[in-house]
């Protein structure tokens, strides 16, 4: 039930974010056709695109931890016999979800703190700068738990969306 | 004590197999409870770290050679790449090394580039009778040109990690004779090995067939003329150049070759935001991680380590060569970069490196070290292509290593082959 939950999540946020991705092409598209056909830069198309890119990255990030997708180093891991290994990858992930939690309550700190002011060019609250750091920290929570029981079943976390 | 906190805490937690992102994440947390300071400083800076408009050209270089790479246009580089020089000794291995080094043109990534030329390449080399340790080697060796092409993400990377001390145009423009000696020096490798073993020569198709494939792969190769004759002539920033990029490739893609579906075009588009997802974060978090290396003065701490083994500037140039491919081993290219540039550029400055030279050489370690266990990334997906074991190609790689060592030589004690062309272009 959990590992359903976490596959709808990431694949939802997995498409959400390629939405994301495509806005920010356009948004760039835009500028240069606004400079150079319209002779009217947008100011808005920069500015929202970088916000745009926090989301993206973000739930990319959350789905990352999710699909084992991020880069480290595997030597200790690669020489430890089990079950040590085993408890090894639960600590890790472990970690990963205290840093998980770390974010949520942080961005949520930071953007409670920015909502009273507003990004100029697209007059937003800039509190939406730290809000997608805050639902990665939420994710990347929810999917190390979900490693960590799929761990301790002997199981493993399929990727939702290849 | 706050510093052996970071170093201690970032290398323990990689050394336990955490991914970089986190135990550079978790060391900055560590080190900031250490000095009393509010948790939010990381994750601020974290915010701040992604939000440069330059770096939005990294999940645009990525989805072009995605397009690319799902678009048809790697059968098409090769073919073209088989009439060119397909007829010389070893000739699919040379033909290898022109495709990789045309595509990694277009993707700009060694990874991308072994995933698309050696999926074709490699099979077809074991079917001629090619041994799959030489068509496994000449793969990864060639592919690592990428990493020096103008659609790079990491000389982006690079252009946050050294602080804005060396543009995207001039690293963009100083990559290229880099690549150029790669090649060749790829090339004879290939040759070396072909003439040991005694492979044979294939048939020249005729110059026929040269225009034919030529004319076919070259609206694809177009890509890079984009990004480079846009930033050059200064139309389009690194960002804009490379969203041009991205429309030019699905155009390409769907109206002119007619070989990208939508959910092929979904897919691309799900895989970038994967990637992006992936090193952007480390981007942001390694903005946290650079401030600490700014405050407790890491670089000038590990600058006076160096100069007490020496004080040539050579020998302290072959001394981070070879401490950046040690790192590079264990570690990926955006990591490598992203931790190693803020200590070592301002040691190799002190020496009277240039920090665009410095790039591109940092860029060529990374790139040895895709090809070099425990974490060689491009190697294991040859290797997964060819169908052999890491020891069976490491057994015969000294000729390619020997290549990329030349070139990694040359970049470092003879400026001129990375400066003379943004020199001439500024």
């Amino acid at each position: 039930m959990y590992t359903k939950i976490c596959a709808t999540i990431s694949r939802v946020s997995l498409k959400i974010a390629t939405v994301g991705l495509a806005l920010i092409i356009i948004c760039v598209l835009y500028q240069v056709f606004g400079r150079y056909i319209l002779n009217d830069t947008p100011t808005w198309a920069e500015a929202l695109a970088l916000l745009l890119v926090l989301y993206v990255t973000m739930l990319g990030t959350a789905v990352g931890v999710r699909d084992a997708g991020h880069i480290g180093m595997e030597s200790l891991l690669a020489i430890c016999p089990q079950p040590y290994k085993t408890w090894l990858e639960m600590f890790i992930h472990a970690l990963v979800a205290f840093f998980g939690t770390c974010m949520t309550y942080n961005g949520a700190f930071l953007a409670y703190d920015s909502m009273g002011y507003n990004i100029p060019t697209l007059t937003v609250p800039e509190g939406l700068y730290h809000i997608p750091i805050t639902i990665a920290g939420v994710l990347i929570f929810m999917f190390s738990i979900e490693h960590i029981i799929a761990l301790a079943r002997g199981t493993e976390v399929e990727p939702a969306w290849h | 004590m706050a510093l052996t906190i970071l170093c201690l805490s970032f290398f323990a937690a990689l050394v336990l197999g955490v991914p970089v992102v986190f135990a550079i994440g978790l060391s900055a947390v560590a080190t900031i409870l250490y000095e009393g300071l509010p948790m939010a400083v990381v994750f601020q800076k974290m915010t701040g770290g992604m939000q440069v408009f330059t770096f939005l050209a990294i999940p645009f270089f990525i989805m072009a050679g995605e397009l690319m790479l799902l678009g048809g246009i790697a059968d098409r580089i090769v073919n073209f790449a088989k009439a060119l020089v397909g007829h010389v000794r070893g000739g699919l291995g040379m033909a290898n090394v022109v495709a990789c080094t045309l595509f990694g043109g277009v993707s700009g990534s060694p990874v991308a580039d072994v995933s698309a030329m050696g999926g074709v390449l490699i099979p077809s080399m074991k079917r001629e009778g090619y041994d799959a340790d030489y068509a496994v080697n000449v793969t990864t060796h060639a592919a690592l040109v990428g990493a020096l092409m103008p659609t790079s993400h990491n000389i982006i990377i690079y252009t946050l990690a050294c602080g804005g001390l060396a543009s995207v145009t001039s690293l963009i423009l100083a990559g290229i004779v880099p690549a150029l000696i790669l090649m060749v020096c790829n090339l004879a490798a290939a040759y070396y090995v072909a003439i040991k073993r005694g492979y044979p020569s294939g048939t020249f198709p005729g110059w026929g067939a040269v225009i034919r494939t030529g004319a076919s792969s070259m609206p694809g190769l177009f890509v890079v003329v984009i990004i480079v004759v846009g930033i050059l002539s200064g139309a389009f920033t690194a960002t804009e150049s490379a969203s041009v990029a991205v429309l030019y490739a699905l155009l390409l893609t769907t109206l002119v070759y007619r070989s990208l579906t939508f959910n092929q075009f979904v897919t691309a588009l799900a895989h970038t935001v994967k990637k992006t997802g992936v090193v952007l974060a480390l981007i942001g978090i390694s903005a946290t991680f650079g401030y600490f290396i700014a405050y407790y003065q890491i670089a000038e701490l590990t600058g006076q380590a160096l100069a007490t083994l020496t004080n040539n500037p050579w020998m302290i140039f072959f001394l981070i060569n070879i401490i950046l491919f040690l790192l590079g081993t264990f570690l990926d290219m955006a990591p490598t970069i992203l931790v190693c540039t803020p200590i070592f550029l301002p040691i190799a400055m002190k020496y009277g490196m240039d920090p665009v030279q410095f790039g591109i050489m940092m860029l060529l370690n990374c790139a040895l070290g895709l090809n070099t266990p425990p974490v060689g990334t491009t190697q294991f997906i040859g290797c997964a292509i060819g169908e052999i074991s890491v020891e069976k190609v490491m057994k015969s790689i000294l000729p390619f290593y020997t290549a990329l060592a030349a070139t990694m030589f040359a970049v470092t004690f003879i400026p001129a082959v990375s400066m003379t062309l943004p020199r001439l272009f500024h």
